[in-house]
This record gives structure tokens, sequence and C-alpha cells, in this order.
């Protein structure tokens, strides 16, 4: 079948074309797969209940990266191929008038397409495999899980997943070329080359007028920014508008910049005269003109990646503050009073050899009590949207704790104490899914009855203090404080004693010793403590920061490898010019510096208006990170820049390195 | 003209938008027997190359009509009109437009292959054909290893090898040297006499077109005059021919 042989030897011909667009494709398979492989490590499936929570999140997580990484992809590959196309219209042309079917002709640009892919994906594959280890051991550290379970695993769900989003994929291009080659007239195939960019003149009020339009769109996308802030609210619709304004505004400003360009070059005759100018000003002028597109997406695509990073830092800094407020005791122990009994836990900890005395400055043994009725009753009549683990909320029965348990777990935070008459109840709640049910509550119910005692609210805020640690953090998800005697009668659900260590303890050598009773099945005693929480925070943070890094590396490569396969292939379209200037007697130095600053300009326009519009979304980002800047996390941004700047900047070094090589072929020569 | 392949009847091609109008064909019509061997010829920006491009379907008419063969190809479309340039026509170009990641002999075989031919009869089809024209010994170069001249007469084989109604050859010694050029006409020249192989071939080089039997000149995109070479030999009928050529008023360039 000629069909096959055809498509082997251009695969092999335009590998040089495809090059940067393999490679690009490869590392972002690689990427997928890896990331996406993270949930098949066994050593996870160990993990505590909290951390697999945690871990079901990045799961989550991981899942809508991967779908915008897939879209992103598929738009690269669509692009990719609209290039190739275009950079051999003539070979097309030719099958047509030798009487080949536009379909066989889209099947054949196809096959060639998936050949590439096909050679990425297992390249991409053999790479995520190597990385996903990587990756996975990064996590594992991060959930702080014992590295010795960590076995190198391949994950069939993983590669289920790559190739499946590949095959969507590849469908969509293949579509796309059936229409794209049916569509396109024979007459433009075959003299393609003479008419591939559109000149930056016309009419010259259109882009005047655009370029003010783009401004004001931008304009006021920056003011509704920084009036509102970045994040979408739900009262009104300013962030939607502010976004769209911003979009239009970047698709028209790429629009009309060509224009706009070329005539503040022309308006100054001492510099659009000297040397190759004014050649290099319409050059660049055209390729802007004709790009605005593409510019206009890798503009937002960048201004993604930046702001992904920066407020992805800043995200993990929020979570250090949070860890600080959520562990205001060194160490919590807990037990199941219907496991373990009613006794008290230092007793049992020093039979444990564990001597709690010893190390504590201060401590304390609170007990929690399960009301005789449920948070369903308590928050009757509310249309509850809780988070997916807080599903069986309704179930349970809502916890209760004695008014001077509660202040005795605020004295030894060295709080004030909260004052309740008989008859009357509080609520203390600290956690976000369930927050505004409770004020709502407490809203509703100006009296409660509990217990058979009849209560009266004692005020209408909320408390929201931390007064015992719970593995996650903040998350009382609402206590009622009641009269000692009201909570008499009710079934004990927990004990715990909250201990504050001396000066001179080492946090080590008690969670040492605290191991193994935590481990102990027939028991039911659990502990938190502030190192191990610290941990977890910290854990989260860099995750958080990992996660947007990533994301934003992806982009990152994606945009570079985008322009550079666009500077790639319009050079290779317009070798002739280069000839012509060389036949004309253009030194070779003049040339190279005219490529240098076409493909810096085509490299730096984007990251510049990207840079601009970075700088304003981040600056309100960075609202959020003072305060609590701190050292390891600003090394992260510029170990990050710098990361970007080196991808970024290689890809450009390497497209001006192939342009310049193009040009200073022999062959080069006036068509 | 008892037996017309080709019937252009009244067709005008028109470029630009209102306020521009360019009329790169206006009005033309004629037709071409079985076996002719017809040159277009006329200055450069006379339309020419447009009229074959309307005739071999790559480009569109504004209106009027052409048959080839008896089918109206400006009322094809899609697979079918493929299907019709697939078997019906053959093309050769100035730039030769050979895949140069075939080799001469799948070059040529390509044509045979996308019209659903056997393998065995491709073949046979290509290895008669090459020896026809002369190329056997350079069937499994590429086409960068061959001589523009070898690549043309590769290109000419892909044109006749599905045995079409009508070659179409635009300027096909525009990018050869004079003798590789004096070798493709001769060639052209046996393929009309021993295959009765149509051929339509525009030129603006009087050399090129003294090897037709009849030259159709065209100028400003309207029929200008039409020479019958007759019993005439071919340097009597170039002499004749730059007679109606410095007639035109032709660019001197256009002479040689």
């Amino acid at each position: 079948m000629i069909s096959c042989k055809l498509i082997l030897k251009n695969v092999r011909k335009n590998m040089q074309d495809y090059r940067i667009y393999f490679l690009t494709l490869a590392l972002a398979v690689s990427l997928f797969y890896a990331f996406n492989s993270l949930s098949d490590q066994p050593a996870f499936t160990e993990m505590s209940m909290t951390r697999a929570l945690l871990y079901d999140q990045l799961d989550q997580l991981l899942g809508v990266l991967s779908v915008a990484l897939a879209f992103v992809l598929g738009f690269l590959i669509l692009y990719a191929n609209q290039f190739l196309l275009r950079r051999r219209k003539k070979e097309l042309g030719l099958y047509r008038l030798l009487g080949m079917r536009p379909g066989r002709i889209a099947g054949v640009f196809a096959a060639e397409t998936l050949c590439i892919g096909a050679a990425a994906l297992a390249a991409g594959l053999a790479l995520g495999f190597v990385l996903s280890q990587g990756v996975s051991l990064a996590a594992l550290r991060l959930f702080a899980v014992d590295l010795a379970r960590f076995r190198p695993v391949f994950s069939p769900a993983a590669l289920r997943q790559t190739a499946l989003c590949f095959a969507v994929i590849f469908g969509v291009v293949m579509v796309c070329n059936v229409w794209t080659v049916s569509r396109v007239k024979l007459i433009d195939l075959l003299t393609a080359g003479r008419q591939n960019e559109q000149m930056a003149t016309g009419r010259r009020a259109l882009p005047a007028a655009a370029f003010l339009l783009a401004l004001g769109c931008i304009g006021t996308a920056w003011v509704l920014f920084d009036r509102n802030g970045l994040l979408p609210s739900r009262e009104d619709h300013s962030f939607e508008i502010a976004a769209a304004a911003l979009a239009a505004g970047t698709v028209l400003l790429f629009y009309s910049l060509a224009a706009v360009f070329l005539r503040a070059a022309r308006a100054r005759p001492s510099f659009y005269l000297r040397g190759l100018n004014a050649f290099v000003v319409r050059q660049i002028g055209s390729r802007i003109r004709t790009n605005y597109r593409l510019m206009a997406v890798i503009c937002g695509l960048l201004t993604v990646t930046i702001c992904a990073v920066s407020i992805g830092t800043s995200t993990a800094l929020a979570m250090n503050d949070l860890a600080r407020s959520s562990t205001p005791y060194d160490l919590n122990v807990l037990c199941d009073t219907d496991r373990d009994g009613d006794g008290s836990i230092a007793d049992y900890l020093a039979s444990r050899g564990v001597p709690m005395a010893d190390y504590a400055a201060a401590m304390e043994q609170i007990s929690l009590y399960m009301a005789d009725f449920t948070y369903g009753t308590w928050f009757s009549g509310q249309q509850l949207e809780l988070w997916a683990m807080d599903a069986a909320l309704s179930e349970c029965e809502v916890n209760v704790v004695t008014v001077s348990d509660f202040n005795r777990a605020l004295a030894l935070q060295g709080k004030a104490p909260v004052t309740l008459g008989e008859g009357q109840y509080l609520v203390n709640c600290n956690y976000k899914g369930t927050y505004a049910y409770v004020e709502q509550a407490l809203q509703d119910h100006a009296e409660l009855t509990v217990n058979g005692f009849v209560l009266q609210r004692a005020g209408t805020q909320v408390l929201q203090e931390t007064f015992f640690m719970t593995q996650m953090g903040n998350n009382d998800r609402s206590t009622l404080i009641v009269p000692d005697r009201v909570a008499a009668g009710l079934a004990k659900d927990l004990n715990v004693l909250l201990v504050q260590y001396r000066a001179d303890t080492d946090p080590d050598e008690v969670l040492q010793k605290m191991i193994p009773i935590g481990l102990d099945d027939a028991h039911s005693y659990r502990y938190t403590e502030k190192a191990m929480m610290y941990d977890m925070f910290y854990g989260v943070n860099a995750l958080v920061t990992f996660l947007c890094c990533y994301a934003g590396l992806v982009f990152l490569l994606i945009c570079a490898a985008l322009l550079a396969l666009k500077q790639l292939t319009e050079t290779a379209d317009n070798l002739y010019r280069y000839g012509l200037l060389q036949k004309l007697g253009a030194p070779r130095r003049q040339i190279d510096r005219a490529l240098f600053a076409q493909t810096a300009a085509f490299f730096a326009v984007p990251l510049l208006v990207a840079g601009l519009y970075s700088a304003l979304l981040v600056r309100k980002g960075m609202e959020l990170v003072e305060g609590f800047m701190n050292l390891p996390i600003a090394t992260n941004i510029g170990f990050t820049l710098l990361l970007f700047l080196a991808v970024y900047g290689s890809y450009f070094l390497a497209t001006f390195l192939s342009c310049r090589q193009m040009t200073a072929e022999p062959a080069v020569r006036p068509e | 003209m008892s037996d017309p392949i080709l019937r252009v009847e009244d067709i005008q091609k028109y470029y630009g938008n209102k306020g521009s109008l360019t009329k790169a064909v206006d009005h033309i019509s004629f037709t071409v027997g079985k076996g002719e061997f017809l040159g277009i010829m006329g200055p450069s920006g006379s339309g020419k190359t447009t009229l074959l491009n309307c005739i071999s379907t790559i480009d569109t008419v504004s209106s009027g009509h052409i048959f080839i063969d008896g089918r109206d190809v400006t009322a094809l479309h899609g697979g079918k009109l493929a299907d019709f340039r697939g078997r019906r026509l053959g093309f050769i170009f100035q730039d030769f437009n050979l895949l140069d990641t075939l080799t001469a002999r799948e070059n040529i075989a390509l044509a045979l292959s996308i019209a659903g031919e056997k393998p065995a009869a491709i073949r046979k089809r290509v290895q008669e054909t090459a020896a026809a024209l002369n190329i056997t010994d350079v069937l499994d170069k590429y086409p960068y290893q061959m001589s523009g001249g070898q690549q043309q007469r590769i290109a000419a084989a892909r044109a006749v090898i599905t045995d079409p109604a009508m070659v179409l050859a635009d300027e096909p010694t525009g990018a050869l040297d004079s003798h590789s050029a004096r070798m493709l006409l001769t060639m052209l020249t046996e393929l009309n006499r021993r295959l009765e192989a149509t051929i339509l071939m525009v030129t603006h080089d009087a050399f090129s077109a003294s090897y037709c039997r009849r030259i159709l000149f065209i100028k400003d995109g309207r029929l200008f005059h039409e020479l019958n070479r007759g019993g005439a030999g071919r340097k009597e009928f170039f002499a004749r021919i730059l007679e109606v050529v410095s007639a035109l008023g032709g660019e001197q360039s256009d002479l040689l």
C-alpha cells in the first residue's frame, strides 16, 4: 500500500520540523502520566484517615489539572497540525492534483501526525514512568509516609487515561483535517508560500480605533480588579466582566499592535532607514499581525502561569498561618469512652511508661458529650450542601462540652473564660464547611432543649475557639457549650487530655513513646502533636507550591514550544527573502541581527504584556502574602522564576539558532 | 476537429473586488481535437496560466463552461472532481512538483495507485512508460539525486501514465537548460505522435512553442491570434511565431 510508504517517508523527512513538537508532546505526556499515576502508588493506601483525605483532595486537584492540561494539549496538537498543513500546502495540492480524494489526504496527514504522536506517546510514557517514581517519592515525603513502602509501580489507570485523552484529541484532529483539506482551494495550495502573510496595511482608522478600544478594555479590567480583588464573588459579576474585558482587550491589542508599531517606527526615518531596520520592522509587523490570535492566547497562558505560581505560593503561606492558629497545645491525647472507660488518660499513659507529669508544665482533661439530637435535626429547615467528607454529619449527634471544661481549655491557652448563666448555651465552631449552617442554627434557636433542659442562647455570636486539636486542624464542626448540670446526664463520647510541655521537654522523645500507644488496636487512644501537625501543614504548603509550579511549567513549556514552532515555520516560509537580502549584499552579521531582533520581538512581546498583567494581578495576590513572608518560600519564587526564564530562554535560543542555520543553507536563493 | 477532447465555451475569470477588477480571462472560446499538441502563448500577465489553471480544474471560472471528453468540469466538485483529475488529466509544472520523499518509480506509480490500480499492473505500466521515455536507469533515484531534465521527464511520465484525455503543461521548460529543454520537447512530441496524447502547453518561449502543431496567442485575457503549423518545418514555424510575437508587442526578453 503506497499510502503507508508515503506516510512513513513523510514522517522521516519532516522529522526536523516535528522535533520541537515531538519533544514538547513527549514532555507533556510524561507529566500527564506521572501525575495521574500518583493514585496507584501502593504506599498511599496505608496512610491514616486524615492524610488519606488530604491525598484524595490532591487526587481531585490533579484530576482538574489534568483535564485543563488535556485541553491545552489538544489545542497544541491542533495548532501544530495547522502549521504542518501550511508548511506543506504545495505537497497537499499535488496529492489533490493527482486525484486523491480530500478524505484520503486528510487520512495520510492524520496518520503522519499519529505516527509522531504515537512515538511521542511512547517516549513520553517511558519518561513519565521514570518521572512518576520521582513524583511519587516527593509526594510520599510531603505526606510523611514511610518511604520503605515505596515500590516502583506501573499504573494501568494512568496509561488508560493518557491513551484515552490522546485518542480523543486525535479524533478531533482528523475531523479538522478533513474539513481543512476539503475546504481549501487547490489554487491556493499550489501557489502557497507567495501569499502566506498579511501585510500590516489597510485602513488606518481601524487599527488605531482597535488600539484605543484595547487600551480602554484593559484599563476597565484593571480598575475592576483593583477595586474588587481577584476572587470571583457570588454577589455580582464584576470578576467575570473584568476577565472578559481583559481577554477582549488583549486580542484587540495584538490585533492593532502591528499597525501602531509600524507607524511609530516609520515616523522616525533616522531609525527606520538604517541597515535592515525597514525589513525587520516590516517582518515583525506582519508576523504580529498574522499571529495576533496566537499571541493573545500565549499572553493569556503566560499570565495564568505567572499568577498560578505566585498565588500558589501565597496560598501556601496563608496555610502556614492556619497551622499556627490550629495548634494551641503541644499534645492532645484522645480516647473513646465507650471503649476505654471514663478514666484518667494521664494515669493510663503513666501505666504505659509515659509519665506525662514529668513532661507537662500544665495539663487538663476535658470531656465531649453527645447531645440527644443530631446535627440533622439541629440544622433542620436549612438547605445543606456539606463537603464530601462530612456527608454523614446529619446522622451524628451534636457535640456538647461543659462550660467549665471549655474554660479550663481556654485557660490552658492563656485565654479569658466565657461566662454562661444557668439555663443558657453557646456554640463554638471553627470549620468552614459547617460555619454558615451553625450560624444560622444559632439564629433559628433562641432556645434549645438539651437533655430535657430548656436553654436560652447567651449570645448571637458563634465562638471560634480551637479548644482541642484534631488531626485536620481547625475543624470543630460545632460544639454546644452548656452548663455542667445539663451535660451530666448525657453520654460521654470522648475524653481529651490537653498538654502544654515544659520548656525543656523534647517533643520527639514524647512522640517516640506515644507511637506504640497510638498504634495499639486494642485501645482507642490516639494523639495529635504540634510538631507533627506542623509537618503536615508544611507538607500541604509544599504540595500547593509544587502543584502550581507543575501547572505553570507545563503551560510555559507549551507557550514556548508554540512560539518556537511558529517562528521556525515562518522563517522557513520566508527563506527566499533572506536569500534575496544576501544577494543584495547584506552581510551575514546584519542578517543574523535581523533574525535575532525578529525572534526576540516574537518571544518578548507576549511575555511583556503578560508580565504587565501579572504585575497587577499578583500585586493583589501579594496583599495576602504580606505579613507572613518567610525565606524558604521567597527562595521558591526565585528558583521558579529562574527555571521559567531558563525554559523560555532556551526555547528562544534554540529557535534563533535553528533559524540562523536555515538561512545559512546554500540552497537559500530567490524564488 | 471531428472529435473535440476539450471545448472551452466563453469563459471568464475575474480577480479582485469591486474596487479594482482584473479580468485575467475575458471571453475565451476554443476547441482542441484528440491527439493535438496545442501551445498557448502570450506575454507575462496575459492570462495564459490562469486559462490553463481553469482548464485543469486547479482554479474555478467566473463564468462559462469547459468540457473535457464531453464532461462539463465546471460542474464537478469534491470527490468526483478529484477522481476526474486523477483519471483524465495529467500535469507537468515548471518546478516539477515531485515528492522528494519518494523515488522516481514511486512518484510515477503514485498517480496509478491513487486511481486504485492493482500493484502488478502498476509495475508493468511504470516499466513500459519509463522505457518509452528513456528514464529506466534513474527509476530508483530520489528527485534530489537527479538533474532538472531527468526530474521533468519523471514528471512527464507521471503525467501520461494514467493514459489521460489530456496532458497540461505549464512552462515545462522554464527551469531547464537549453539541452534538457530540447530533450523534453522532443519527448513531448514523441508522446504526442506515438501515443496520440493530447497535449496543452503554456509557454512564453517561442522556441518551445515551435514544437507544437497549433498555437493560440493570448493578450490581455483575450484570444489574439492563432497559428497552424500545417506541413511547415519547425524552423519555419519558429520564424512565423516570432513574427506574431513582435506583433503582440511582447517584451524582447520573452523572445529568448
